[in-house]
C-alpha cells in the first residue's frame, strides 16, 4: 500500500472587485494554474514503469461572491507513493510549482505537509513463510497474490520497526458482483457478517503458526 | 553415504513433525471460529452502531476493554490516548508476536437499511457530523478480540507471547493531535516484539466471496 503525505497550499492575493481585476492579484486564478500544473507531475516527471503515483487535489476553498475577488485561498490534497525515490521528485516538484506559479502571478504560496504515513509492504521473508499457513487454512485456491494498490495505512509505523504482514479478505455478500461493492469511505459502505470467520480463522492461525514455526 | 541419508531422513522427519505440529491446532481453530462466530458478529453490530471518530473512541474503549476483561486478560487502556493493549503469555517459551486492530470510525452518514446502522454523531473540525465505520474497523476490532478468545483457549499449548493491539485514529488524529500508530510507537507498544499481523477487507476486484483472501507481496 502506498504512502501518503497530505498537504496544504494557501495562496495569498489581493482582493478587489471583480470587474477591475487588474487592480489586485486574483488567488483564484493562481489556484487553477496551480492545480493545471499539479497534473504533470504524474504524466511528465514520474518514471511510470516502476510504480504507480497519485496526486489529487480534493478540497479548494476561497471567494464568497460573483464579483469580489478574494484576498486569499486554499487547496488540500493527497499524494500517493509506492518508491521512496518517486516520493521525493513528488514533494520537490509540488514545491517548485506552488512557489514558481504564486511568484509568475504575484501571489504569494505556502505549501503545508499534514498527515504523512510510510508505505506499507508486506515483509518478503514473511510472506513466504507465512502464505503457506493462510492457504492451509483457507484452502490454497481461495488465496491470491495481489498488486500494490494507492490506499495508504499507519500500520506502515508498526512495520517500520518490526516486520509485519497484511492482508485483505472479500467482504462482499455472497452472489453480489464485489466490483459493483461501495467504495470504502461512503455512505453505502458494507462488509457482510459471513466474511468474518475468515479473518478469525486466519488471524489465529498466522499467530500461532508463526510462534511455532519460531 | 549412510551419514547423509540419515541427515537427510532426520530433515524429513523435522519437516514432517513441524507440519503436523502447525496443522494439529488447525481442528481446534475451525471448532472454535464456528462456535464464536456468532458472538463476534453480535459485537461487530455493536461497534458498528457505537462508531467514534479518531481519538474519541471512548466507549468502543471501554467495550473492547471489558471484553478482554472477560475473556480472563489484563488489558492496559489509555494508550496512544484511547488505545488497549493486552497481553496474552503461552505456557511455553517463545517469541512474541502483536496482532492489531484499529478502532476508528468516520465522519460518514449511513444509508444502508440495516438494523445496527450507525445513528452516531461526533464533532469534526468543530461541526457535528454523523459518524459511521466506513472503513471496516468494526470488523477487525471484533475479529481481534474473537482472536483472543480462541488463542486464550489454546494458551497452555502456545510457545510465546501474544500482543493484542487496538489501535485508535488509523483515519488520522483531529489536527493539532497526535496520534494513531505513530503515537503507539513512541509510546514503546512495539518494546520486544518480533512480528506485527493485520487484516483488511477489500472489494472493486473481481473475487468471489469463495476466493477470499489476498496477500500483496513484496
Amino acid at each position: 500500500m502506498a504512502a501518503v503525505n497530505e498537504f496544504r497550499i494557501d495562496i495569498e492575493g489581493v482582493q478587489t472587485h471583480g470587474s477591475t481585476p487588474w487592480t489586485g492579484i486574483d488567488p483564484i486564478v493562481t489556484a487553477t494554474q496551480m492545480i493545471n500544473s499539479i497534473q504533470t507531475i504524474v504524466s511528465r516527471s514520474m518514471p511510470l514503469t516502476e510504480a504507480a503515483a497519485v496526486v489529487t487535489i480534493g478540497s479548494i476553498h476561497g471567494g464568497v461572491r460573483s464579483n469580489i475577488i478574494p484576498e486569499s485561498l486554499y487547496m488540500l490534497g493527497t499524494i500517493r507513493t509506492l518508491d521512496e525515490g518517486m516520493k521525493k521528485i513528488v514533494l520537490k516538484r509540488l514545491e517548485e510549482i506552488v512557489q514558481n506559479i504564486a511568484e509568475a502571478n504575484n501571489a504569494k504560496a505556502k505549501l503545508t505537509y499534514m498527515v504523512s504515513y510510510p508505505i506499507t509492504f508486506n515483509d518478503p521473508e514473511l510472506y513466504e513463510k507465512m502464505l503457506p499457513s493462510l492457504k492451509r487454512i483457507n484452502g490454497s485456491g481461495n488465496v491470491n497474490s495481489m498488486n500494490a494498490i494507492t490506499g495508504a495505512e499507519d500500520f506502515s509505523f508498526f512495520q517500520e520497526k518490526v516486520p509485519g504482514m497484511y492482508f485483505f479478505i472479500g467482504g462482499a455478500k455472497k452472489g453480489t458482483d464485489p466490483a459493483k461493492a461501495a467504495p470504502h469511505h461512503t455512505p453505502d459502505f458494507y462488509v457482510d457478517d459471513s466474511a468474518m470467520i475468515t479473518g478469525l480463522r486466519s488471524m489465529t492461525t498466522l499467530a500461532l503458526d508463526y510462534l511455532i514455526k519460531n | 553415504m549412510k551419514k547423509l541419508s540419515l541427515l537427510f531422513l532426520s530433515f524429513f522427519i523435522l519437516l514432517f513433525s513441524f507440519d503436523s505440529n502447525a496443522q494439529k491446532f488447525d481442528k481446534k481453530i475451525n471448532e472454535l471460529s464456528s462456535n464464536y462466530e456468532s458472538d463476534i458478529i453480535e459485537l461487530r453490530h455493536w461497534f458498528h452502531q457505537n462508531a467514534e471518530l479518531s481519538n474519541r473512541e471512548f466507549k468502543t474503549a471501554e467495550r473492547i476493554a471489558n471484553e478482554l476483561r472477560k475473556i480472563g486478560l489484563e488489558p492496559q487502556t489509555g494508550i496512544a490516548k484511547t488505545g488497549v493493549v493486552a497481553v496474552l503469555k503461552g505456557g511455553k517459551p517463545g517469541p512474541v508476536v502483536a496482532l492489531r486492530a484499529d478502532i476508528d470510525g468516520l465522519p460518514v452518514k449511513e444509508r444502508a437499511d440495516l438494523p445496527w446502522k450507525s445513528e452516531m454523531t461526533g464533532e469534526y473540525n468543530g461541526e457535528t457530523v454523523p459518524v459511521m465505520h466506513a472503513c471496516g474497523h468494526d470488523t477487525h476490532t471484533a475479529i481481534l478480540l474473537g482472536t483472543a478468545k480462541i488463542l486464550y483457549e489454546l494458551r497452555d499449548k502456545i510457545p510465546g507471547t501474544i500482543k493484542f493491539i487496538f489501535q485508535p485514529a488509523e483515519e488520522g488524529a483531529p489536527s493539532g493531535e497526535e496520534g494513531g500508530a505513530e503515537l503507539m510507537v513512541k509510546e514503546g507498544v512495539l518494546k520486544t516484539l518480533m512480528l506485527m499481523l493485520f487484516l483488511d477487507f477489500i472489494f472493486g476486484l473481481k473475487l468471489e466471496l469463495d476466493k477470499f483472501l489476498y496477500v500483496q507481496k513484496g
